[in-house]
C-alpha cells in the first residue's frame, strides 16, 4: 500500500497532474464562492472536460474541484451571509457573525485550517478503514436511514436559537415545502396545483439561495440609510492565533471524523454532516451560548463537518461502486467513463489509479489550505465594498445561480419567493436554518418510513429491533433532551442576570 | 393594529387546515400496498403546526410585556421587493445584460449616487459575470422573450 501511496505522491506533484489539480482547487473555491454554483455542478461543468485527458489528471482535478468547492462555499457564508453551498448554511450560524464583529479574516482562516483538517482527517480514514466503512453503511436499509433522518432533524432544536417553538415552527415550514411534488412511493402529486414545475418539486438551491441570500439582500437594503453615506467596516486581519488553533483542534478532530463516518452513508451528504457536528459541538461545549454568536468552536465544527465528507463519500464509491452523495454520483460517471469500474475489484486492478487519488486528495487538501490563506486579504476586500453596491451584487448573483441550476425562471420565482419569506420570517425571529435542514431530511425521514412500514407489513418495530435504527434514535432522544436542558440553563441564566 | 406574534401563528394554523382539506383531496393511486399513504406524513405535519402554532399564541398571551413594535415593512423593504420582482420579469423580457445594466443603473440613480466609479463598477460586475457564465462556465444565462 504504502509503495502506492508513494508512487501517487509522486504523480500528483508531476507536471501532468499538479497544475490541473491547482487549477480544480482553485476553480472549486471560485465556483463554491458564488452563491448557486455547487461544488456538485462544479464537477459536473468540469466532467466533460476530463473526457480526453489521461485517467488520474482528470479524477484528480474532479476531486480538487470538490474539495475547493465545499471550502469555497464558507468564503460568501462568512462575508456575505449568503452559503456558497448547501454545505456552507451551518458555517453562516457563527461565521458570519464573526466577520460582523470585524474578525472576517479569523473566520475565514478557521475555515480554512478546519477545512483542511476535516478533508486529511477524511482522507486519511479513506485510505485506512475504507471497507470496513463500507461494510458498516451496507447494513442501512430503510429503517436506518429513517432513524437517522430523525436525528439529523432533532438538530432543528439546537439551531433554534432562543425559542425552541419558533425553530420547530420553521421545521415543519421546511417539511411541507420538501412534500411538494410526486410522492415517491406512489407517485400521487402533492401540492402541485397542476402546475408543471412543481410535480419534480421544489429545488433545494433556490430555497436556500432566497432564504439566506435574497433576505439578507433585503435585510441590508432596510438598513441602508437614503443619504448613501456609506462608512467601510473597520477590522484587523488577524489571523488564528496558535493558542486559537489549540482550543479548536478537539472539536476540529472529532467533526472531522463524524463528517467522514456520515459522508460514507450513501444518501448523507456535507449539508447534514455540517449540522450535526455544529450540533455535537454545541452539545459538549462549555459555553454553548456563544454558539450563534461568533463561536470559533461552531465555525471550525461545521467547516470540518463538510470538508469531512469529502473522503467518507468516497469510501461506497471506490468500494462498492454506491456514490455517497450528488458529487460522487458525477464522479462515478467520471469513472465510468475512463474506462474504470468502481468496487471491489478497483483495488487490486487498478490500485495506482485508487492510491494516486488519495495521495492527490491528501495534497488538494494542502493546495486548498494554501489558496485559503492566500486569499484571505483578497476575499476580505468583499467586506470593505460599500453595501450601495453590494447589496445588488448579492441580488444579481443570486437571481443568475438560482437561474443557472436548471435554466429556468420558475427557480428564480422560487428563489424570490423564500426570499421574502425569510425576510418576513427573520422579523419575526423565526430563524430560516430550520427549514433548509427539514428540506434535505425531510424526503429522506418520509420515504424511508414509508418503506420501511412497507417492508415491516405496517409494525412500527423497526424502531426498536434493528440497533443501527435504534441507536440513531436514541441519540435523537438525547439530542433533544440535552438541547432541552440546555436551553432551560441559559433561560434561567438569563433571568438572574 | 394586527400584533404580528398573534397574526402570523394565526395564519398558519388557518394554512395548515386548507393543507388537511387538499391532503383528503388527494389522488388515490390504483394501487396501495403501504399501510400509510401519501396523506399520512403532510397531514402529520400540517396538525403538528396547528399544534406548534397553539403553543406559540399561549406563549406570547402569557409572557406579554409592553414591547416596542418594530414596523414589519419599511418604505426600503418595500423599494426591494418591487426591485427584486421587477428584475425578475425584466430579465424574462429582455434577457440577463440589458435587464441588469438597467436594474443596477436604476438602483444606483433611485438611492441618488453620484459617484461615477460606483456605475463604472456595476456596469463591469454586469459584464464580468456575463463572461464568465457564458464563456468561462458554459451556462446561458436568459436571453429573454423579445429577443427570441
Amino acid at each position: 500500500m504504502m509503495e502506492y501511496l508513494l508512487n501517487g505522491f509522486a504523480d500528483a506533484f508531476s507536471m501532468a497532474v499538479f497544475p490541473v489539480l491547482v487549477l480544480g482547487v482553485l476553480g472549486g473555491v471560485i465556483l463554491g464562492a458564488l452563491p448557486g454554483l455547487t461544488a456538485t455542478m462544479g464537477v459536473a461543468i468540469l466532467l466533460p472536460f476530463t473526457f480526453g485527458m489521461a485517467p488520474t489528471p482528470a479524477l484528480v482535478m474532479l476531486i480538487g474541484v470538490y474539495i475547493g468547492g465545499i471550502y469555497g462555499g464558507s468564503i460568501a457564508a462568512i462575508l456575505l451571509k449568503t452559503p456558497g453551498t448547501p454545505a456552507s448554511a451551518a458555517t453562516v450560524l457563527d461565521g458570519h457573525t464573526m466577520a460582523i464583529k470585524g474578525l472576517a479574516a479569523k473566520a475565514l482562516s478557521i475555515a480554512a485550517v478546519a477545512s483542511f483538517i476535516g478533508g486529511l482527517i477524511s482522507t486519511i480514514v479513506l485510505i485506512a478503514i475504507a471497507p470496513i466503512l463500507a461494510d458498516f453503511a451496507l447494513r442501512f436499509n430503510a429503517p436506518e436511514y429513517f432513524a437517522l433522518a430523525l436525528f439529523g432533524l432533532t438538530i432543528i432544536a439546537s439551531v433554534s436559537a432562543k425559542n425552541i417553538m419558533k425553530g420547530l415552527l420553521a421545521g415543519t415550514i421546511g417539511l411541507l415545502v420538501s412534500m411538494v411534488g410526486l410522492d415517491p412511493i406512489s407517485s400521487v402529486p402533492r401540492f402541485t396545483f397542476g402546475i408543471l414545475d412543481l410535480y419534480s418539486g421544489i429545488n433545494i438551491i433556490p430555497v436556500l439561495i432566497g432564504l439566506f441570500a435574497i433576505s439578507e439582500g433585503l435585510n441590508q437594503l432596510e438598513k441602508l440609510s437614503s443619504d448613501t453615506q456609506d462608512i467601510p467596516p473597520k477590522f484587523d486581519y488577524k489571523l488564528l492565533s496558535f493558542s486559537d488553533f489549540k482550543k479548536i483542534l478537539p472539536t476540529t478532530i472529532k467533526s472531522g471524523l463524524i463528517g467522514t463516518s456520515i459522508g460514507s452513508v450513501p444518501g448523507a451528504g456535507a449539508d447534514i454532516s455540517a449540522f450535526a457536528c455544529y450540533n455535537e459541538a454545541k452539545r459538549v461545549a462549555k459555553n454553548p451560548e456563544e454558539f450563534g454568536n461568533g463561536s470559533m468552536h461552531g465555525l471550525a465544527a461545521a467547516e470540518s463537518g463538510n470538508n469531512g465528507v469529502t473522503g467518507g463519500s468516497l469510501v461506497p464509491l471506490l468500494t462498492l461502486g454506491v456514490p455517497g452523495d450528488a458529487v460522487s454520483a458525477v464522479l462515478l460517471g467520471a469513472l465510468i467513463v475512463q474506462g474504470l469500474t468502481p468496487g471491489p475489484l478497483l483495488f487490486t486492478q487498478n490500485p495506482e489509479i485508487v492510491y494516486g487519488i488519495f495521495s492527490s486528495m491528501i495534497v488538494a487538501n494542502i493546495v486548498m489550505l494554501i489558496i485559503g490563506f492566500l486569499g484571505i486579504r483578497f476575499f476580505c476586500r468583499i467586506i470593505e465594498v460599500p453595501k450601495i453596491i453590494m447589496i445588488p451584487i448579492i441580488i444579481f448573483l443570486s437571481v443568475i445561480g438560482a437561474y443557472a441550476i436548471n435554466n429556468s425562471m420558475f427557480d428564480v420565482g422560487i428563489a424570490i419567493t423564500f426570499g421574502l419569506l425569510g425576510f418576513i420570517l427573520n422579523k419575526l425571529d423565526i430563524p430560516s436554518s430550520p427549514i433548509l435542514l427539514a428540506i434535505i431530511l425531510g424526503p429522506m425521514a418520509e420515504t424511508n418510513l414509508r418503506k420501511s412500514l412497507i417492508l415491516y407489513e405496517g409494525s412500527w418495530s423497526f424502531l426498536y429491533d434493528r440497533p443501527i435504527a435504534l441507536a440513531f434514535i436514541l441519540f435523537a432522544v438525547f439530542s433533544v433532551y440535552s438541547t432541552i436542558k440546555l436551553k432551560k440553563k441559559e433561560r434561567l441564566a438569563e433571568e438572574k442576570k | 393594529m394586527l400584533n404580528r406574534n398573534i397574526f402570523f401563528p394565526s395564519l398558519v394554523i388557518f394554512l395548515s387546515l386548507v393543507f388537511l382539506v387538499l391532503i383528503s383531496q388527494f389522488e388515490e393511486p390504483r394501487y396501495q400496498d403501504a399501510p400509510v399513504g401519501a396523506g399520512f406524513f403532510p397531514a402529520v405535519i400540517a396538525i403538528i403546526q396547528i399544534i406548534i402554532c397553539s403553543v406559540l399564541i399561549i406563549q406570547y398571551k402569557k409572557k406579554q410585556k409592553p414591547q416596542k413594535e418594530v414596523t414589519l415593512i419599511s418604505s426600503h423593504s418595500i423599494f426591494g421587493f418591487t426591485f427584486l420582482i421587477g428584475y425578475a420579469v425584466l430579465i424574462t423580457l429582455v434577457g440577463y445584460l440589458p435587464a441588469s445594466l438597467i436594474g443596477f443603473t436604476y438602483y444606483l440613480l433611485f438611492y441618488r449616487v453620484k459617484k461615477p466609479l460606483y456605475y463604472v463598477t456595476a456596469w463591469i460586475f454586469v459584464f464580468a459575470i456575463y463572461f464568465l457564465f457564458s464563456e468561462v462556465f458554459i451556462i446561458s444565462l436568459p436571453e429573454g422573450l423579445l429577443f427570441f
